[in-house]
């Protein structure tokens, strides 16, 4: 998933009034109330800042590295504290994708979440599938079911082991 | 801590003396230090797999070259950073953090610095943080409080987990 393609979906979904997160594809102002994050691109790969509040943790600044674009997206959704954040509003239920690397590290690689009805599943920077079976109900089901499509299928299992060898640093 | 960000580091604090540190990503061969000690730090191109390679004087020691490999572009800093002899010819006050395994070496994967006016913790690869409401004298001081207030975060303890297993 791209940056302006996450903050289309907070705009139309992260909605209420004690919303206590704001996102931005820049660098986060310094002023502000609550958790601001910014994702942006870097002069060389991508960044995911973060300001707190001062007084709520022990550091108010915390900024982060990655050379994909979803990297920055994926790190962003499978963050605890965002996803809790996200879910307590209407964004809509989703769940982080994740491959084991080489080194044994889990590599957020995509997102499978249901819009408008349609099960969206987000892999590497830019691609996008639908799960047109229509016995996929659940979160879970949907997860399960895209699962077992990578594993049987060479030109998804090729993008996501490209992008998790590439965005291994995290 | 990434390359990058070490090498503006190593410019501003780093008086040289027995190694000249380069990046090999922006200068692949080092001009002019073949008789001394020298450092590179890059990517390999069968990444992910980063390098620090040092070389000596040849009657100098029992080995003119020698190569460390990491999983982790952030073991590559710290691992000069957690060099003595760095260390000594740096003006920068830091401590690096490591895992203790009571084996043969310590594992880093961190290092807590006074830059810009600031105290930042940077661990693993690519996250830092700026430690807030605290000042310190010393990077000891300021390596005790990580212990004592910071090292135990769960968020900050998951990305120690993830980075340190690598390194096993």
């Amino acid at each position: 998933m791209r940056i302006h393609e996450l903050m289309k979906l907070i705009d139309k979904y992260y909605a209420g009034i004690d919303k206590k997160l704001t996102v931005c594809n820049d660098k986060p102002g310094v002023d502000g109330e609550g958790r601001r994050v910014g994702l942006y691109a870097d002069n060389d790969g991508f960044r995911v800042d973060e300001y707190t509040e001062p007084g709520s943790s022990w550091y108010s600044f915390h900024t982060c590295h990655f050379c994909r674009e979803g990297g920055a997206v994926y790190y962003f959704l499978n963050r605890s504290v965002y996803k809790e954040e996200l879910h307590k509003h209407s964004f809509p239920e989703y769940e982080v994708l994740c491959r084991t690397n080489d080194h044994g590290l889990k590599i957020p690689y995509g997102v499978v979440m249901s819009l408008e009805g349609v099960w969206n599943v987000y892999i590497g920077d830019e691609t996008l599938l639908y799960i047109k079976d229509t016995s996929v109900k659940t979160l879970r089901d949907a997860v399960d079911y895209f699962d077992s499509v990578v594993d049987g299928n060479e030109a998804i299992k090729l993008i996501v082991k490209r992008f998790v060898r590439d965005n291994g640093q995290i | 801590m990434l390359i990058k960000e070490f090498m503006p580091i190593v410019k501003q604090f780093y008086s040289g003396g027995a190694h000249c540190i380069y990046d090999h990503a922006v200068s692949p061969e080092p001009a002019g230090h073949a008789q001394t000690g020298l450092y590179k730090v890059y990517e390999d191109d069968n990444s992910p797999s980063f390098l620090v390679d040092q070389s000596w004087d040849m009657d100098r020691n029992n080995y003119a070259h020698y190569t460390d490999h990491y999983r982790h572009e952030g073991s590559t800093v710290y691992r000069i950073l957690g060099d003595s002899s760095f260390k000594k010819r740096c003006s920068l006050y830091y401590e690096v953090l490591y895992v203790d395994d009571n084996w043969i070496h310590s594992r880093y994967y961190g290092v807590i610095a006074k830059l810009d006016g600031q105290w930042r913790l940077y661990i693993g690869d690519s996250h830092m943080f700026v430690l807030d409401n605290v000042d310190f004298k010393t990077a000891e001081e300021a390596k005790e409080y990580y212990d004592t207030c910071i090292k135990n975060d769960p968020f900050i303890q998951g990305i120690i987990e993830d980075f340190d297993k690598d390194m096993k």
